[in-house]
């Protein structure tokens, strides 16, 4: 409040003492809990992106490792995976699904992890 | 270092996170449950309803704080609506007329009581000259501050301020 420092008397330094601490004793949590929920649309549709974002990124990576040129160690390799993959369709199917398994995990423990 | 209420306020509006929330009404839930123990005249149980009401609503309406206050003020703004609304809508008045507050014995003064003896001089005064006090001693707002939250003239604040102090002065018998 602004007023003339000469203002200032007892009445003025006891009406603007600090007021004593009131202890929290629960209180925070009661109000916490009257909160309104998170909506579980918004944590699936989070998932659901996250999900969508991570494979996209495993496939990018895949593809990039595909195109390496002939010569590049790793660039053989994924070839050869994949031509193996192509050749064994089961192979394939356990590759996609393990492929798949993980990063729904790892996306999932993201999202409950920021919750 | 804790993060300042800035932060914690984006991250509500940005994440909904109920932990940003949580910090912001522990180091503020004290100064809004005091002032509504006032406002309250003492009644501790309704000051907390009031006041998680109060944290209710600074929750749902976080999106309208602009910052041209401090956090403090705003939240102070929505105690002081929350205690009028309830009054208006039970019909308690809190306050008392001056008639009434004239039947009111004197605290009688003692150096160890003297902040007691504040409080129960305070108890005297009429509805909007302790809002008005409160408001401003206890809370820290402008004279500007407490007119636009009791939607009063900045004037009418001044005047209940003034007789609100001269009665004080005269209910604890001290110039």
């Amino acid at each position: 409040m602004t007023e003339n420092p000469q203002d200032k008397d007892w009445l003025d330094e006891m009406l603007a003492e600090e007021p004593e601490y009131i202890h929290d004793v629960g209180f925070t949590s009661r109000v916490i809990a009257s909160l309104p929920q998170k909506s579980t649309h918004n944590v699936r549709t989070l998932a659901t992106r996250r999900i969508i974002l991570s494979l996209s990124v495993l496939f990018a990576v895949v593809a990039g490792l595909i195109s390496l040129p002939p010569e590049q160690e790793i660039g053989r390799w994924a070839r050869i995976a994949t031509n193996s993959a192509i050749a064994s369709p089961m192979l394939a199917i356990a590759v996609i699904f393990a492929a798949g398994l993980t990063v729904i995990s790892a996306s999932l423990f993201w999202v409950v992890r920021e919750e | 270092m804790s993060a300042p209420d800035s932060d914690l306020i984006t991250r509500v509006l940005v994440a909904n996170d109920h932990h940003a929330f949580a910090e912001l009404v522990r180091r503020h839930q004290s100064a809004v449950r005091g002032l509504l123990r006032k406002l309250t005249n003492g009644d501790f149980a309704m000051a907390d309803d009031f006041a998680q009401e109060t944290f209710l609503r600074a929750f749902q309406n976080m999106g309208s704080f602009r910052g041209a206050s401090q956090f403090s003020t705003w939240l102070y703004r929505i105690a002081y609506n929350v205690f009028r609304d309830s009054n208006r809508r039970i019909k308690e008045t809190v306050g008392i007329d001056e008639a009434q507050a004239a039947q009111i014995p004197a605290p009688v003064e003692t150096d160890a009581g003297l902040k007691q003896d504040l409080e129960a001089a305070m108890s005297r005064l009429t509805a909007p000259e302790r809002e008005s006090i409160l408001l401003c001693y206890q809370s820290g707002m402008s004279h500007e501050e407490a007119s636009e939250t009791m939607r009063i003239p900045v004037g009418t604040v001044k005047t209940h301020i003034l007789r609100g102090k001269e009665k004080l002065r005269a209910f604890l018998n001290r110039s």
